[in-house]
């Protein structure tokens, strides 16, 4: 799917991944069979990131939409701390299955849930709030699942998007023969522009492997919203309406 | 020149729709570039229509006080044929293809539109700052804002530009400008206006009113909007028909908790001076309460977010781009509110309306300022209120969004200025229904504490 060294060049890549020291044995075995197989797992580079991300914001809970083996959500189940909890969602059974065995062989079975099912469906059962939310789904649903995502992260908290760069298709006459579906590369184009201009989100795009957005939910945009809510749900309304302190007048009749 | 003094002096042949018309297209040609207050002048269809209106009247028909009048409108309504642009690139490309009803009813009683006028984007803020077309400036200091949202209607009646306004009051949207401008602002009881063309923000709290220079040029456009004036009133009635409430029976209640805790010293003075005036005039004023007032802030958001959601939703999701940054926030915010909070608004609305009601029990008005500080420097965000430092935009709708969320009628009155020369507003609150009544209230406090007060642009 991705084709290697259209965004960071080869040699460029082979460099960062010689000095990355993060990746284990278990996620160099199923990188390997995730390439075997062609399915659209994250690299080493990228899986570093994230787990950089969980741990720089202190992540005890964290979404992953797109499952797929379990290789990313390895990264991320290794940045949490015990008590901590991974759920991610997953459209197959089969990989959901073998997702399970790899969080097992990685030894993170203990916070690390698979959730089977749409995805979007599933969304309206998850509560929040997440420190992290990794989306790696379908990416036609990148820009419906928006909003209900950044409703589910806590402010301060990390909605990272993979293949946001969509092997430079993204950018219009860079790629002289596309291999993605059109309604792909559209559906990408469009959420690029709502995670630009949404207000409740500071967004990065870093142009690693098929491009990472790291938005951040601001933390002071919703502070008047929540304080009146406080007000609001703190309310007491036993007291009745407080009469005039004084007589009643007869009004002005002429 | 008042509409009142208009009507008489059109009738007795010492002016001309078209004279007055053309003076109003005047000053906008000489002042409009500064302080922004028009969108769209209509210099030929107003001359037209001025015209018109003085051959009908030499013909024998006499529509009544607004005929021939130059006003304005806030660019939140539709007027037939022009875009309503609600100061959004959102709108572009709109042309209303009908009168909005209250835009319909002041063209059946004979007024002349001399254009649109500027506000705060979709009327939602309080300030005119975020605007498609510019901030609106005040016309007292050029580097201040004229208050919002009706923030061109106020500088259009202020300066000449137009002999009244027609404003839409969904927190304070009047009555602000209103103050801030010193000019009489009302915002009639909910209901008794049409919203049938105005571009909504919040429907349960939406009105639409004049902006006037005075309280009975503010009763006049009023009956016209309400459609409670006669189509063709026979030339005795030209001024309203409201007399003033006789002052020295006057019983006002004043509710000095949260309306009163947080004032500009200025402020502050005059309204304790325009008591004083009142009560020497004979008038009774009583300290009443309204307990929950505080909460009129977060009741308003979690009806109005939603409300206002409900109407952007497409075009935020499909142009989040064209719409002010400050603007498409608070829009969002409608995004996170709670069904749950939502009913526990409405719940708080009931027991806010009980207490309005109860405070007025036993008085013809309440009374208490408009705006808690003078027009807001340009691009402030915070302002220094007292001893504690604020931020503008609670302080604009501070003590004026109760009476949205509880439908009361309510009226601003010019009452002195600051040390700097800026306008102070005294408000009037009446029972619901009765905004006649409110107006006489109105009549007779007008010339207790406005009378003194000689406005200098």
């Amino acid at each position: 799917m991705l084709i290697m060294g259209q965004i960071v060049p080869d040699a460029v890549e082979g460099y960062l991944a010689g000095l990355n020291r993060l990746a284990d044995d278990v996620l160099l075995d199923i990188a390997r069979a995730g390439v075997e197989q062609d399915l659209p797992l994250v690299d080493a580079e990228v899986g570093a990131l994230l787990r950089v991300l969980a741990t720089s914001v202190g992540a005890t809970r964290i979404l992953e939409i797109g499952t797929a083996i379990g290789y990313s959500g390895i990264w991320l189940a290794g940045a949490l701390p015990p008590g901590g909890m991974l759920f991610t969602m997953e459209m197959d059974p089969e990989r959901a299955r073998v997702a399970r065995d790899n969080f097992a062989r990685a030894g993170v079975s203990d916070r690390a849930s698979v959730l089977v099912g749409d995805a979007q469906r599933l969304l309206a059962k998850v509560a929040g709030p997440f420190d992290l939310i990794f989306q790696d789904g379908d990416k036609k649903l990148y820009g419906p699942m928006l909003d209900r995502l950044v409703a589910l992260l806590r402010p301060g908290g990390l909605l990272v998007t993979d293949n946001v760069l969509w092997s430079g298709e993204v950018v219009p006459g860079f790629v002289a023969n596309p291999q993605h579906k059109t309604a792909d590369t559209s559906a990408i184009i469009a959420y690029n522009t709502q995670l630009s201009a949404n207000p409740l989100l500071m967004t990065s795009i870093v142009p690693l492997r098929d491009g990472v957005a790291i938005s951040v939910k601001t933390r002071t945009e919703l502070e008047p919203l929540e304080r009146a809510r406080e007000a609001l749900r703190a309310a007491d309304f036993n007291q009745s309406p407080a009469p005039s302190l004084q007589a009643p007048a007869s009004s002005p009749k002429s | 020149m008042t509409i009142t003094d208009f009507s008489r002096r059109l009738r007795a042949g010492d002016t001309t729709s078209e004279a007055e018309t053309r003076a109003c297209l005047e000053r906008i040609a000489q002042d409009n570039a500064r302080l922004n207050a028009f969108i769209l002048v209509m210099a030929d269809e107003a001359l037209e229509q001025a015209r018109r209106a003085d051959r009908e009247l030499a013909d024998g028909r006499d529509r009544g006080p607004l005929h021939g009048v130059p006003m304005s409108i806030k660019d939140l309504l539709d007027v037939q044929g022009t875009p309503t642009t609600a100061a959004s690139r959102v709108r572009e490309g709109h042309v209303a293809s009908a009168d909005a009803m209250a835009v319909a009813r002041l063209r059946d009683a004979g007024a002349v539109f001399v254009g649109k006028t500027n506000l705060h984007e979709f009327a939602f803020g309080t300030t005119n700052e975020d605007s498609a077309f510019g901030p609106a400036r005040n016309p007292f200091d050029d580097t201040r804002s004229p208050g919002g949202s009706s923030g061109g209607s106020a500088i259009s009646v202020r300066t000449g530009m137009a002999m009244a306004s027609i404003g839409t009051d969904t927190g304070g949207s009047i009555r602000i400008p209103a103050a801030a401008c010193g000019l009489v602002g009302l915002k009639p009881t909910y209901g008794e206006v049409s919203t049938d063309g105005v571009v909504p923000l919040s429907r349960s709290c939406d009105h639409v009113g004049p902006l006037t220079q005075s309280v009975s040029d503010a009763a006049v456009v009023y009956h016209v909007l309400s459609g409670r004036a006669p189509a063709t009133a026979p030339a005795t009635t030209l001024t309203t028909a409201l007399t003033p409430a006789p002052v020295e029976r006057l019983r006002l209640g004043v509710p000095r908790a949260y309306f009163c805790d947080l004032l500009d010293d200025d402020v502050r003075a005059r309204f304790e001076e325009a008591l004083d005036r009142l009560r020497a005039a004979g008038a009774t004023i009583d300290e009443v309460a309204i307990p929950h007032a505080a909460l009129t802030g977060p009741v308003y958001l979690h009806i109005s977010l939603p409300e206002a959601i409900a109407y952007h939703r497409t075009t935020l999701d499909a142009m989040p781009e064209r719409y002010t940054a400050p603007v498409r926030q608070r829009l969002e915010w409608g995004k996170y509110v709670m069904g749950e909070d939502y009913v526990r608004a409405l719940a708080a609305r009931d027991v806010l309306c009980r207490e309005v009601d109860a405070a007025l029990s036993g008085h013809d008005a309440l009374v208490l300022p408009t705006l808690p500080i003078p027009a807001p420097p340009i691009g402030a965000a915070s302002i220094r209120v007292g001893a504690s430092d604020q931020l503008v935009r609670n302080m604009m709708l501070r003590l004026t969004q109760l009476f949205n969320v509880t439908g009361h009628p309510a009226i601003a009155l010019p009452c002195g200025a600051t040390r700097d020369g800026l306008p102070c507003s005294l408000q009037l609150v009446g029972a619901r229904s009765e905004t006649d009544a409110l107006l006489r209230v109105a009549l007779a406090s007008e010339a207790q504490v406005s009378s003194a007060f000689t406005i200098v642009t």
